[in-house]
């Protein structure tokens, strides 16, 4: 059992095709969709609304990412052990609970994010999960996230507004 | 193949022959003209119980 769970478990999906218009939605969540040029969106399969057959996809171990801090971030993000990018050129309708805003990610620029709001990012973006308790904290001076997911490099990360999972 | 947003939770897409889209099973909400959908076994989603 812990063989299977540690396998996952794959996310239904329907391949659509033919001639004509097909209108997407779920659960009444919001959606963003998202234009790929290329590079590769990481996020978690059960946020995947469609997505274009042109786009190449895999499922990366999280613990890949970091090693245990991998995988505490999964649990923390409640993502999982495993994440799915795809990559090339074409669009990506992904769900999330509220709004979603795009933060930029940029040299210099890095990003901190409440990982239960993280939805998705894509470009060359290293992620690292840290603890936010400092000094701040101590003299009620800090955000009051215990986690915080860093995201550095070039590229873009999405936010929602909500802590709750879909 | 872009997804034009309809509404902050509804997107549309046009279909065209040779090319495939993938979606959530259940996400279809309506569809025009002559489109399939078959299952297919998709990406490994969380397996952190929730």
């Amino acid at each position: 059992m812990i063989g299977r769970r540690v396998a996952g478990e794959a996310t239904p999906l329907m391949t659509v095709e033919g001639s004509g218009t097909v209108m997407f939605g779920h659960g009444g969540h919001h959606i963003q969709v998202i234009a790929l040029a290329g590079d590769t969106l990481y996020v978690e399969a059960d946020r995947l609304l469609a997505f274009d057959g042109t786009l190449r996809q895999s499922t990366m171990f999280m613990g890949s990412q970091g090693g245990v801090m991998g995988m505490v971030r999964g649990q923390v993000t409640g993502q999982g052990l495993f994440t799915t990018s795809l990559t090339g050129h074409g669009s990506v309708a992904v769900m999330a609970h509220g709004g979603v805003v795009e933060l930029p990610i940029a040299p210099g620029r890095e990003v901190h994010v409440d990982p239960q709001a993280y939805v998705a990012h894509h470009g060359d973006v290293r992620n690292k999960l840290s603890t936010a308790l400092g000094w701040r904290d101590m003299v009620g001076r800090g955000s009051g996230e215990a986690f915080q997911l860093e995201l550095s490099g070039s590229g873009a990360v999405y936010v929602q507004a909500s802590e709750e999972k879909l | 193949m872009p997804f034009r947003e309809i509404n902050a939770k509804m997107v549309e897409a046009a279909v065209v022959p040779g090319q495939k889209m993938y979606s959530q099973r259940g996400a279809m909400l309506a569809y025009r003209g002559d489109v399939t959908f078959t299952r297919t076994r998709g990406a490994v989603r969380a397996a952190w119980p929730r």
